[in-house]
């Protein structure tokens, strides 16, 4: 697939700190791209340095397959929702998007209507700005990142301050901009549980360096399998586990077993469990998720 | 780029500042004439057998064709010869451009125009469009209140001079406006272009200009230099309806010279500087 936008060692930094220290990402064409990291891992630094609202101190940015000043000039085909929207709250939502659509040079009228159903704003009429939720606000500057439907859309916590239907809604959106315009989308966020619902590809970031890059198939593969009980007798279960040979077992502090090792089979397990006189309250086979994986590799770095 | 003067032309369109401003503008101009009509016989016969009257600390002087009201000229030159309406010119230029930066919206379009100098040198069309219109807007109040209030006794002596006054005048606020635009680029914000605007055309700064003309004429015992030639706000208060042409083209000099100063420094600090 096409690469559209690679960082190549990019660095930023602020004083002696590298907040973004030689990060290299590779997004392609029709990727709904995950940046995922704690507050302050310099995912909106990266965000902001490939957007060009911020200069690099070292690497290079490619942008559909050119890169330094060449790359610039591809800047227009990207829309961002970079920290908070930027919007004139004196002004309504159709007027912030007119002078979006004006600055860019869009002569169709009726792609202000358009994106503002899209996202969710069709009915807010003529209304300032100012007096938006924090959602609706939230939501604009998705429209605005939108406008032009650009090839490639880079989103910095775009769900923040969402209500959960919001959230879905938003989703959506993404998902058939995704499949049906095949724009590309890099989004970060620190609720992975949302990221991982739509992205299909993962860049992990942690104090400013690049862990890993991966999608999500390799994630589901690296992630551990395990199976969870809760007993009537943990210390008598952990012991007759252990006589029958399971040697990865774990006890969590709200006394649930966890059992690791990938040969087992759940139903053997009660069995063993209930010939030693043990009752089987609870079991379950758990896979990682993205989530998990995250803080597994988050604590490696560290 | 034409995209970019379209797109602020549609904020002026929609700013309520712009609107404020002119009716400010539109006011003063109104209170101006009234004030003087008002006091104009007391101050006639303060003139005595001079021409003229100082008044304030040598702030300005008012001449028999002022208090009689009758040339619009010196009328309008006395107007302007203030802080307005250099003023609400600068007030608005700073609100303008600052909005852009404190609401984030530059975030918007700052990658559709990579080099960035684009965005600095568009705004001058606005500017250059409001300083003309808050301008207009103020001359034609002082001459209709005028005509209105000196009904029967006012006369243009000279047409070309008072357009060539009023676009030096212009032309010096436009500079002071691009210096405003500077501190908004500097401050992400349009708060110190405001207060700097501000302090700027009510002539604040000029203690320091005139304590360096004593210190200058202390060094040198001589009073043949005046740094208010080199200033923006000294040349904008030097330029009076009667203006000899030579001031007048050095009026346009320093407007340009700083114009393109504040505008070169502005596109530095502005593909320098992170946008917020």
């Amino acid at each position: 697939m096409d690469c559209i936008l690679a960082t190549n060692g990019v660095t930023k930094r602020y004083g002696n700190r590298n907040v973004v220290n030689t990060v290299s990402i590779n997004v392609c064409k029709g990727d709904i791209y995950g940046l995922i990291g704690k507050n302050g891992a310099g995912k909106t630094t990266l965000l902001k340095m490939i957007c060009g609202h911020s200069t690099l101190d070292a690497g290079e940015i490619s942008l559909f397959g050119k890169a330094g000043k060449e790359a610039a000039e591809f800047l227009p085909k990207i829309g961002s929702l970079i920290e908070r929207p930027g919007i004139y709250p004196a002004m309504s939502a159709e007027d912030n998007l007119k002078m979006k659509c004006l600055a860019s040079g869009i002569n169709q009228p009726e792609i202000i209507n358009q994106i503002l159903s899209i996202v969710g704003l069709g009915e807010v009429g003529k209304k300032p700005v100012g007096i938006f939720s924090m959602g609706m606000k939230q939501r604009l500057g998705i429209a605005m990142a939108l406008t032009g439907y650009p090839e490639l859309v880079i989103l910095d916590e775009p769900i923040n301050g969402l209500d959960p239907g919001g959230i879905a809604e938003v989703r959506e959106v993404i998902r058939s901009l995704n499949q049906k315009l095949g724009i590309t989308f890099v989004i970060s966020s620190h609720i992975l549980e949302e990221l991982s619902k739509i992205s299909n590809r993962y860049g992990i970031i942690e104090n400013g360096v690049l862990l890993r890059e991966m999608t999500t198939q390799e994630i589901s593969m690296a992630g551990r399998t395990r199976i969870e009980l809760k007993t009537n007798d943990i210390q008598k279960a952990c012991t007759i586990l252990q006589s029958a040979g399971l040697k990865s077992l774990n006890v969590t502090e709200e006394g649930v077993i966890q059992i690791f090792d990938r040969v087992i089979d759940s139903g053997d397990i009660t069995m063993t469990l209930s010939l030693g006189g043990i009752k089987v309250r609870e079991i379950i086979v758990k896979t990682d998720t993205l989530e998990d994986y995250f803080l597994q590799l988050t604590e490696k770095s560290q | 780029m034409l995209n970019l003067i379209r797109m602020d032309f549609y904020r002026l369109k929609h700013s309520n500042a712009f609107i404020t401003m002119l009716i400010l503008t539109a006011a003063t101009a109104f209170l101006h004439i009234l004030a003087l009509w008002y006091f104009s016989d007391v101050l006639l016969k303060g003139l005595g057998d001079s021409d003229e009257i100082i008044i304030g600390y040598g702030l300005s002087s008012l001449g028999i064709n002022i208090l009689g009201g009758k040339e619009l000229g010196e009328i309008l030159s006395f107007c302007m010869s203030g802080f307005f309406p250099i003023m609400y010119s600068v007030l608005l230029t700073g609100i303008f451009c600052g909005a852009e930066y404190k609401n984030g919206f530059l975030k918007n379009i700052s990658g559709l125009y990579p080099s960035r100098s684009k965005l600095i040198i568009s705004k001058f069309a606005v500017i250059g469009f409001q300083t003309f219109i808050i301008f207009t807007v103020y001359a034609v109040a002082v001459i209709l209140f005028s005509v209105i209030f000196w009904f029967g006794n006012c006369r243009i002596d000279n047409f070309p001079q008072i357009l060539g006054f009023i676009f030096v005048k212009m032309l010096l606020c436009f500079t002071l406006s691009a210096l405003v635009q500077f501190f908004c680029v500097l401050t992400r914000g349009g708060a110190l272009g405001i207060t700097m605007g501000m302090l700027i055309s009510c002539g604040v700064f000029g203690i320091f200009g005139t304590g360096l003309n004593i210190m200058v004429a202390m060094a040198t015992r001589s009073t043949g230099f005046d740094i208010f030639y080199f200033t923006i706000k000294g040349m904008a208060d030097k330029m009076k309806f009667d203006a000899p042409g030579k001031d007048m083209l050095w009026g346009i000099l320093v407007a340009v010279v700083y114009t393109t100063l504040f505008t070169f420094f502005s596109i530095l600090l502005m593909k320098k500087k992170e946008i917020r």
